[in-house]
């Protein structure tokens, strides 16, 4: 017979003598618990309540509080049926008695060890009455284990019954129509409708909204119901089925409060994302991953995203910490909000095999609308006329007569009919890219071991041509419990990337794919008859040197290949009990190396081909190490519950770098850096370090009321040397208001918390040495003959003693709903974080020497409310269920500088974007847009700028003196969103399951900065379609908003749309895109058992199917500045995001 | 058990005791920092060093100057290119208080010049050999010297710095000070620069300011100030000179813009350049070489077709000019055929790579001297062909052309009166030194840039012969930086 012992509590009785020493040693740690460290055993009344707990877990509470003991009889528990109790302050019998009441148990108290045994009749009271045709139905769960001990009972009577080992169950025969609700712990309810002669299986659901889905919160995990901060989770089920390679990408639109962007559809790059709005100017405003306990460096980068190394298939839930009381543990780098990733562990169980293969292909899902070749050698004719008019010139004079080149006619456009539609340079540049991946997978393990392994390979091209992304990852999982006291585990994350990356963003005369080929003149083909590549370079007659988009894409080498070692392993050992110390050692480790060529056929600096080869070798190394000591300690004392950990962490970053670039290379055959002449190299070498002391404590009395206080001590050294530590604290206090008295008749109302939070965090997301002022090298030379270079130094950066992290303040209230068998569960939030002592790189009057110098100053406030809402809209047969989030964030600029003066972002105009007091930060800045100055009449009477004109831009006067000055330039729109929402809507039937994800983004601005190439109306290149309807004289003024076409910039230079940013290029970019839609099919155990499978799953997906917006460039989300806050939201030949089809399989085995 | 336990605490001491305070206490290991630096006559040495290297930043001689100074006049312009734009509203006078050019002026004017200050106030407390101490201090202040005249001719009124700014708060209080007070610091400088420099260098200090330097531009500076007789009696004494360090014009014009001729006894300052891939190198060559050609004229890395110089310029040289084709080119052979497309051909050395080559920036000259005294002798009174005479004449001579007298049977060789000789100076000063950063300063300082630019095709106003203060300058501090008038 197999004794299960439940009540571990009294092995302690038998402590050895050599741990009192020990014991002795840990004396001051138990002086913090001292006062709950209460003797159990003066305890004889029982405080109980739950609902639906299952008799084992009720049992174990009893034992605790009791101190005694149970035995019984594993397999026979496991038909117990779920109790639900209110009981305080009962007498043991009378609590036991309630227990066991309608039980197919019973007890008898011998001395302190309670015996339960199986009622010798009535053990299945339903079986008895049973007539002798019954229903057999057996109880799976979604992965195909049977599911023992799950309740079924026959929905408007008291007769039920619970499933055995192998998950059957058998039922007396009932009538047709009759509906069975099956239920078990943790799942979601489910009924049925016999129907005759057949017999039933039923798949089990997992409930997310379970209160008792355990939350992983830093340094150790708490039960759902009792989180008293801002925390969501998300489990793996709801990422899957999205093609995503990086988890952060799968996280948009699920979450209220985050706030996702795919700034940029390069394979392997561009998310962004945002906990509760943005916080900082400069100290970076990413949340902090913590990826099994290691928080990980993620410096993020537009190209490449640190987290495409994580396989989402290998993650197992994502915890979003919000609020500050959550994210306090994580001191100085909390502020942003701590995303927790737990990747998967084994299961006891029979070894499992998954198989998850995905394929398909993305493409780009809108172009822009570009002049073909003949409207664009209209336009350029008129923009040469129009300018050469100006000058006082006819429009009659040939080009001998036309002093420059921007006011002569190109020759080769004279005839625009004949050129027809020409190229479409965005066809070729884009492309239909395949997408495949697949994931194999093992798991086991037996009650003391548990394994979990994965290897994996993703292989995406990008929709732009020649740019891919491939990787290579692995997992092994372990961990081992081995002995009583004794657990151990380790969890290495091997990945192995590499990518071609598209030059695709930014400015065409680097090079830039995207908006070279907007700008590329449709009347050249990409090729020449005898096979070469055109080029725009050499054009001459006033248009931009552009270099062919797809020689570029083709051509130049951009190769990445990065390897990132992940590495946890750990020690827990009960020391007494109820007390655990766990030690935990990792690192993180990253090498990378870039090899770039630009090989003689590319044109560069604005000169045709033949140019010099360039290139260049990289080589970075990070190694990140972390020793983490924590004491946890878990204690119950009749009403009384405490969890609490206390911990010290060391963390510190190596980073290595090396770069080598040569030049004149010989020919384009060998690109590595050896076949070329050295011109150039260096190599970097930083640290930084971190000391933590930490610790939390949660209280709850009766489980309704709910207290947690967090504190953590970070020393850092990245600070100024006035200023290392700083103490980071908060607190939070939570009410299930559903568990008082007063509440036990309200039926409907499943769960009411009320939770509140405050507390201090930091953000120390900047430089290393930020505190330091640098000397950097600036070399001078002479002597004699050609001279010898001489070293110099000069310094590169202020020096600040007293700069800090900065520090966020955050308050917090939510609700937390659950209604109808929490078939609806909802909540809300409200917070109010203010972040001062900003981290600012404060542009300084440069009479100082510096352009700019880090200093605490500032502050910023965020506020906001997010709402979430989870229906299970149908149960049954067809199931459906629907999550909303709706989050509103406000974020306001309160103090700024030492003068308060605003701040203005450069993204290649000066002065693009605008950061002052009293708004949100980075706005776009620059001229209003009112008409086009229809006539002289309306020139004369309305302000202007001296060198305005008819037909040109009319701006507004904003400071209303009459005239146009630098001084009317006004804030343009805002790159924050007023709304950010997201609805998943699930379906299932059958072996079908249909997931739609809708995200939006409502009440924000994209700065189309490109337009100032492709929509600056003066013909340096191609052009957007509308300027057709350009202003052509006050009888023919086009459609209003496109002035004069005048190629002479230069002499309208106050009010041209190349280099002044208007409210022409400020574009509303609220969207709703319909991110994923995915339609499933598991395949019955008939049929998979055909093939040996334990289950098969088939199905399509189509991410990014249509954004509805009325942004006019590829994707409103776009910012090619990516993570900036100066100078956020611009869009500068943005790589386009892609839509995806996919077709994928999982089987299980 | 207990050798488990034994373990885990063992660890977790090690753990608490191993890592003391100085954990987190962590210097930059790559990167020198001011904690450590300024600590020696070496590191002072290597900071002025430094103060030399700001001469070679975009925002001075790299470019802005050329830009500021040459395009802006009638000598060069620039075709109109998308990415030049910047420099051609430079050119034809519609620039912005935003023009990034102006704003690379004034961040890395200022930035040398803190670079200067920094020298000046912390090599008080260094113990170290005197008279190299007082070098350093001369060198610096030529080099703030020359940052603020410069800066004083192109913005007029300046915040006038003349101590390190140790933190970002003491860069608010400066405000605009008068040109009056700006250059009696300009001249208190070069005026204690004079005693402390050495007239001459040898060996590895070859191309440090030296006393002639601070003499050549203090002379410029009275010039400027139109105070002709202090002016004169400066320049006369370089021209007096003493045996040592006696300048004088080389025989050959082409031999002064020769790289293998650097440091010449026509020059007094120059800004140095070295190519090689370490950074040193000067981007003139390709910056002026014709956008078209290629590498035809560059030869290495594509030309940029900058600062190219106008027909006005072409035709200003006399017929049999010897400086005419050592100076600029009217067009190139691509091949066979003859591409017009005129550029400077005077820094044309062949690159290493791309805007790497050995070039030197002149920035004063013997010949430029000359011309100056002539000017300053001729404003204290026209004396028919008097010395001011010779020394025109004696650049004149080198050039191949004949004397120009106070009686002429040829008009054009004729200076009949002072105003005569002023335009004589004027045009003299123009192909003598074209393409060298003298011309649009030599318009302004004349007051003859109105009506030079409107004979050019160009009106401009008074106010356009200062140019605008960055508009990201008053936008910090708009208490207390303001706008010249003209352009708010």
């Amino acid at each position: 017979m197999q004794i299960n012992v439940i009540g571990r509590a009294l092995h302690r009785m038998g402590l050895p003598a050599s741990q009192t020493v020990f014991y002795m040693k840990l004396t001051a740690i138990f002086l913090l618990f001292g006062c709950l460290q209460l003797s159990a055993r003066t305890y004889s009344q029982i405080s109980l309540s739950g609902k639906g707990i299952s008799l084992e877990k009720a049992l174990s509470e009893i034992g605790r509080q009791s101190g005694h003991f149970f035995f019984y009889k594993y397999n026979e528990l496991r038909d117990a049926q779920p109790v639900t109790l209110k009981l305080r302050n009962v007498p043991l019998p009378k609590a036991l008695d309630e227990i066991f009441r309608n039980q197919p148990f019973t007890y008898a108290i011998d001395n302190n060890t309670i015996v339960v045994v199986k009622k010798e009749t009535g053990t299945r009271p339903v079986e008895e009455a049973a007539p002798p045709v019954e229903v057999i139905g057996t109880i799976i769960d979604e992965k195909g284990n049977p599911m023992p001990g799950a309740t079924i009972r026959v929905k408007g009577t008291t007769r039920a019954t619970v499933s055995d080992a192998s998950g059957t169950f058998r039922i007396p025969e009932l009538p047709d129509g009759t509906v069975l609700v099956i239920s078990y712990t943790g799942y979601v309810m489910q009924e049925v409708i016999l129907k005759s002669g057949k017999n039933i299986s039923v798949v089990m659901k997992e409930d997310d909204n379970s209160l008792k889905s355990v939350v992983v919160v830093g340094y150790g995990t708490q039960e759902r119901k009792d989180v008293t901060g801002a925390i969501a989770t998300l489990p793996a089920k709801k990422l899957k089925d999205q093609p995503v390679t990086s988890v952060d990408a799968a996280l948009a639109g699920q979450i209220a409060g985050v706030q996702v962007a795919q700034t940029s559809g390069s394979p392997g790059g561009g998310v962004t994302v945002r906990v509760r709005g943005s916080g900082s100017l400069s100290a970076g405003n990413e949340p902090l991953y913590v990826i099994d306990g290691f928080p990980v460096s993620n410096d993020y980068n537009q190209l490449n995203n640190p987290l495409n190394t994580l396989n989402p298939n290998d993650i197992e839930s994502i915890q979003v910490l919000k609020d500050a009381s959550a994210t306090a543990i994580y001191g100085s780098r909390g502020s942003n909000g701590v995303v927790i990733i737990t990747t998967k562990s084994g299961k006891s169980g029979a070894a499992r095999i998954n198989l998850d293969v995905y394929t398909g292909y993305q493409e780009v899902a809108r172009k822009i609308d570009l002049l073909d070749a003949e409207g664009f050698a209209n336009y350029i004719n008129e923009t040469r006329n129009n300018a050469w008019v100006d000058r006082g010139g006819l429009i009659t004079d040939d080009n001998t007569v036309r002093n420059n080149v921007i006011y002569r006619l190109p020759p080769f456009l004279s005839d625009p009919a004949s050129l027809g539609k020409g190229t479409d340079w965005q066809e070729e540049i884009f492309q239909k890219a395949p997408i495949r991946n697949y994931q194999l997978s093992f798991s086991g393990g037996n009650e003391k071991t548990k394994y979990y392994m994965s290897a994996g390979y993703l292989d995406q091209d990008g929709v732009v041509i020649n740019g891919d992304f491939k990787r290579y990852n692995f997992k092994l999982n372990v961990e081992s419990q081995l002995s009583d006291r004794i657990k151990v585990g380790a969890n290495l994350t091997p990945t192995y990337t590499t990518s071609n990356v598209s030059d695709a963003e930014g400015h065409w005369s680097g090079g830039a794919v995207i908006l070279s080929a907007l700008l590329m003149s449709p009347h050249l083909p990409v090729y020449n008859p005898d096979g070469s590549y055109t080029t725009a370079l050499n054009l001459g007659y006033g248009f931009s040197s552009v270099e062919n988009p797809v020689k570029t894409a083709k051509e130049k080498v951009n190769n990445w290949g990065r390897f990132r070692l992940l590495g946890t392993s750990f020690a827990e050992i009960e020391l007494l009990k109820d007390l655990k110390f766990k030690a935990m050692v990792g690192t993180d480790i990253r090498t990378a190396r870039q090899r770039t060529f630009i090989p003689s056929i590319i044109g560069r600096d604005g000169a045709p081909p033949p140019s010099i080869p360039l290139g260049t070798a990289t080589s970075t190394e990070n190694v990140n190490w972390l020793s983490e000591f924590t004491l946890a300690y878990k204690k119950s004392v009749g009403k009384h519950n405490v969890n609490s950990v206390l911990g010290y962490t060391i963390q510190k970053e190596n980073f290595e770098s090396n770069f080598v670039s040569a030049t004149n290379f010989p020919n384009d055959l060998v690109q590595t850096i050896n076949a070329g002449i050295i011109n150039g190299g260096s190599s970097d070498r930083q640290q930084w370090s971190l000391l933590s002391y930490l610790a939390r404590v949660n209280y709850s009395y009766d489980r309704k009321y709910m207290l947690t206080a967090t504190v953590r001590r970070d020393g850092s050294s990245r600070f100024g040397s006035d200023n290392k530590w700083g103490t980071f604290p908060s607190v939070s206090a939570g009410w299930r208001v559903t568990e008082e008295n007063f509440m036990m008749g309200v039926n409907w109302l499943d769960d009411l918390r009320l939770r509140a939070s405050y507390g201090i965090t930091g953000n120390n997301f900047i430089g290393n040495y930020d505190h330091i002022g640098l000397i950097a090298n600036q070399n001078y030379v002479l002597g004699t003959g050609n001279g010898t270079i001489v070293n110099g130094l000069a310094p590169g950066t202020f020096s600040n003693s007293n700069l800090g992290w900065e520090v966020n303040k955050q308050f917090d209230f939510g609700i937390e709903l659950g209604i109808l068998n929490n078939r609806v569960v909802f909540s809300a939030d409200y917070y109010n974080k203010v972040t001062s002592k900003l981290l600012l790189n404060v542009p300084v009057p440069s009479i100082t020497g510096f352009t700019s110098a880090t200093q605490n100053i500032g502050k910023i406030r965020n506020n906001g409310i997010e709402l979430s809402l989870s229906t299970k809209n149908t149960v049954g047969a067809f199931r459906w269920s629907t999550d909303v989030n709706v989050s509103f964030n406000r974020n306001k600029v309160l103090a700024l500088g030492p003068e308060g003066s605003p701040i203005f972002g450069n993204y290649q105009l000066n002065a693009s974007h605008k950061t002052e007091i009293g708004q949100s930060m980075g706005n776009y800045y620059g001229y209003e847009v009112i008409g086009i100055y229809q006539d002289e009449d309306d020139l004369a009477k309305s302000a202007k700028f001296a060198d305005s004109r008819s037909g040109h831009l009319k701006f507004r006067d904003v400071n209303g003196d009459g005239v146009l000055s630098t001084d009317d330039r006004t804030i343009l729109g805002s790159p924050f969103p007023d709304m950010t929402y997201g609805i998943t809507n699930n379906f299932s039937y059958k072996g079908f399951e249909m997931n739609i994800l809708l995200q939006g983004v409502a009440g924000y601005e994209v700065l189309n900065l490109g337009r100032r190439f492709h929509g600056n109306y003066a013909g340096t290149g191609n052009s957007i379609a509308e300027v057709k309807d350009a202003w052509r004289s006050a009888g023919n003024p086009g459609n209003g908003t496109v002035p004069r076409l005048n190629r002479d910039l230069a002499r309208y230079s106050s009010s041209n749309s190349s280099a002044n940013i208007s409210s022409l290029f400020v574009e509303d970019a609220s969207f709703l895109r319909i991110r994923n839609i995915s339609l499933g099919y598991n395949f019955s155990e008939k049929l998979t058992s055909k093939i040996s499978a334990r289950s098969a799953r088939l199905y399509v997906s189509v991410q990014n199917a249509h954004t509805f917006t009325n942004y006019t460039g590829y994707n409103p989300e776009v910012s090619v500045t990516g993570a900036s806050t100066l100078t956020p939201g611009v869009d500068y030949g943005g790589y386009p995001v892609a839509r995806t089809f996919t077709l994928g399989i999982n089987l299980g085995f | 058990m207990k050798k488990y336990i034994f373990c885990i605490s063992t660890a977790a001491a090690l753990g608490l005791t191993g890592c003391k305070k100085d954990f987190i206490e962590l210097a930059p290991v790559s990167q020198n920092n001011v904690v450590n630096f300024y600590k020696t006559a070496d590191d002072m040495k290597i900071a002025v060093n430094a103060a030399y290297g700001a001469l070679q930043y975009s925002g001075q001689y790299f470019s802005a100057m050329h830009e500021i100074a040459e395009v802006r006049s009638d000598n060069t312009g620039i075709l109109d290119v998308q990415t030049g734009l910047n420099v051609v509203e430079i050119d034809i006078f519609t620039n912005r208080s935003n023009n990034t050019l102006l704003n690379n002026m004034w961040n890395d004017h200022y930035r040398g010049i803190q670079q200067c200050n920094i020298v000046v106030d912390r090599i008080a407390a260094i113990s170290m050999d005197a008279t190299l101490k007082d070098r350093y201090i001369g060198e610096v202040k030529f080099l703030r010297a020359l940052m603020y005249f410069n800066m004083v001719r192109t913005f007029g009124d300046l915040p006038l710095v003349i101590k390190e700014i140790k933190n970002p708060e003491e860069g608010y209080a400066y405000t605009r000070e008068p040109v009056e007070v700006v250059y009696a610091q300009i001249i208190e400088d070069l005026k204690e620069a004079e005693t402390k420099l050495p007239a001459i260098y040898t060996g590895t200090d070859i191309g440090r300011a030296t006393s002639g330097a601070a003499k050549a531009l203090l002379g410029k500076v009275y010039l400027t100030r139109k105070d002709f007789t202090q002016a004169a009696a400066k320049l006369k004494e370089l021209i007096d000179g003493t045996a040592t360090s006696k300048y004088m014009l080389l025989a050959s014009y082409e031999d002064i813009f020769k790289v293998t001729n650097e440091n010449h006894r026509e020059s007094i300052f120059e800004v140095q350049f070295k190519k090689g891939g370490t950074g040193e190198g000067s981007p003139f060559n390709n910056q002026f070489a014709p956008r078209s050609s290629g590498t035809i004229v560059s030869k290495v890395g594509a030309g940029l077709g900058y600062n190219i110089p106008t027909q006005d310029m072409e035709d200003a040289y006399e017929a049999g000019d010897l400086r005419k084709d050592i100076s600029m080119a009217s067009g190139y052979m691509n091949g066979t055929s003859f591409v017009e497309s005129k550029y400077i051909k005077k820094y044309l050395d062949v690159p290493f790579q791309a805007n790497d080559a050995d070039n030197n920036w002149p920035v004063l000259r013997y010949a430029d001297v000359l011309l100056m005294y002539a000017e300053a002798l001729n404003e204290q009174g026209y004396v028919a062909d008097g010395p001011a005479f010779g020394y025109l004449n004696l650049v004149r001579q080198r050039a191949g052309l004949a004397d120009k007298t106070s009686v002429n049977a040829e008009p054009s060789l004729q200076i009949a009166d002072q105003a005569a000789f002023r335009l004589a100076i004027e045009q003299e000063r123009r192909v003598e030194l074209a393409f060298e950063n003298h011309r649009w300063f030599d318009l302004v300082r004349t007051d003859r840039a109105i009506a030079v630019m409107a004979e050019h095709g160009i009106t401009i106003q008074a106010y356009q012969l200062l140019y605008p203060i960055p508009q990201s300058q008053i936008d910090i501090n708009p208490e207390m930086i303001h706008q010249n008038p003209g352009y708010q």
